[in-house]
């Protein structure tokens, strides 16, 4: 009896898993047929609302972000070269980067609490480029680069100057907060060149500041949220938090 | 068991491990630390751990599996580990922020704490459809029965669970009319259980 039971819970289980895979497949099939049919029709798209309306129901009844799509169709078209892309300026490419846009925004409030308001381009690539892994999408790879995210800060600068970028050591960040100063700059310069952190002794010996200057500085920046303490060793280090780019 | 737990990059980022005097970001630091706890004691089945020193209590592994286990508080490779006073930190966010553990004995922390990465109400169906399974509804199971027996078509899932645990899952079994627990003759431990 108990083993009966147990051949046809066996049975069940493998019905049941076949189906789940022919069913993934179909997915991913009509996932990427989706994407093809969005760069096709990206004008029709955009332009026509009766349209638009239906194609997002069709995303979202599959579990497909349509930001993501326009991201990968305006990336993959302006992968194929650059008199492409100067040439996809031109037409529409406008779907694509404000997607991108809001894609930033959302990395930029989830890392807020970490970093304080202040990211570098390296992390924010990995960012946009990791969270799509986890989505399980494997066919989605968005490509973005750090020329389509300046872009894409034009048309957010439209709305206000709330994002910024900053040139770090040859680095871009991306700023997103009031209130960052001079020495807070030179504080992050020296991180960059010293592989992420600095100390009280690093920054007297570098930029001759005096004790008080230093501590203000520093106090000023934890609170901010712009560093991280490290008491690990004898010397206290302060850490710049972008580990996703270590 | 051959995987190792992989560990997310901020268990490699070097401040992870001192207590950050900034508050907002100090929260934010033990979410973290919560989350990687909750994945780490879910992939080598830890189901409690002294709050003080972060030590495994107990583990449904074999023993020699136990050993293998990595440590959680240190990262030999970048030379850092957290203090007793910060892992009792990360413990206290993880039992009153966010409800995923709970002292043993509330007056005695060093009896350990209990990690929920499986709470106690998915613990108590887990049980529930392995005895349902094996048709034992309505038979007297004892506790060795339950979590040692190899005999029994024992899944993995519950096999070597612990004590206390299962002392919590049952009462759960109770509170929802689906078991009743017979006590031994001293009256201090289960003698049997009967899930109907």
């Amino acid at each position: 009896m108990n083993f009966q039971r147990d051949e046809y819970y066996q049975v069940g289980k493998n019905i049941t898993r076949r189906q789940e895979d022919q069913l993934s497949t179909q997915l991913a099939v009509f996932k990427s047929a989706l994407v093809n049919f969005a760069s096709d029709h990206g004008e029709e798209i955009i332009h026509n609302l009766e349209f638009r309306t239906k194609f997002t129901q069709m995303c979202q009844s599959v579990g497909v972000d349509p930001l993501n799509l326009q991201i990968m169709t305006s990336g993959s078209s302006g992968g194929a070269g650059s008199a492409n892309k100067s040439n996809n300026n031109n037409n529409n490419n406008g779907g694509g980067e404000i997607a991108l846009a809001v894609r930033v925004v959302e990395e930029c409030h989830k890392t807020r609490d970490a970093n304080g308001g202040l990211i570098s381009f390296k992390e924010l690539l990995l960012r946009l480029k990791g969270e799509d892994d986890t989505s399980g999408s494997s066919n989605s790879n968005i490509n973005v680069t750090e020329q389509d995210i300046t872009q894409c800060l034009t048309k957010l600068n439209s709305l206000g100057n709330g994002y910024e970028t900053l040139n770090i050591s040859g680095k871009k960040w991306l700023k997103f907060t009031n209130n960052v100063s001079n020495d807070h700059k030179r504080v992050y310069e020296l991180c960059e060149f010293m592989g992420g952190m600095v100390t009280y002794r690093l920054l007297r010996d570098n930029y001759q500041w005096d004790q008080v200057r230093c501590k203000t500085v520093i106090d000023e920046m934890i609170m901010k949220g712009f560093l991280w303490v490290d008491q690990g060793e004898s010397e206290t280090q302060f850490w710049e938090p972008s580990w996703l780019s270590v | 068991m051959s995987t190792a737990f992989e560990f997310p990059k901020i268990h490699s980022f070097i401040p992870f491990y001192t207590k950050q005097p900034n508050a907002t970001v100090l929260n934010n630091q033990l979410d973290s630390w919560c989350e990687i706890l909750l994945g780490y004691c879910q992939h080598y089945k830890i189901t409690s751990m002294s709050p003080i020193t972060g030590k495994i209590l107990h583990s449904q592994l074999e023993e020699d599996e136990i050993k293998d286990i990595p440590s959680l508080f240190e990262n030999k490779s970048i030379k850092r580990v957290a203090n007793d006073e910060f892992k009792t930190l990360i413990f206290k966010h993880l039992i009153s922020n966010q409800n995923k553990a709970e002292l043993k004995n509330p007056k005695s922390p060093e009896n350990g704490v209990i990690v929920f990465w499986r709470s106690l109400a998915e613990w108590a169906q887990v049980l529930y459809s392995f005895v349902q399974k094996t048709g034992q509804l309505g038979s007297v199971l004892t506790v060795y029965e339950l979590t040692k027996s190899t005999d029994s078509g024992l899944t993995d899932d519950i096999r070597n669970l612990e004590y206390d645990l299962l002392v919590k899952v049952l009462k759960v079994l109770v509170k929802q009319g689906k078991a009743q627990i017979l006590m031994s003759e001293d009256g201090h431990e289960i003698g049997g259980v009967k899930i109907v």
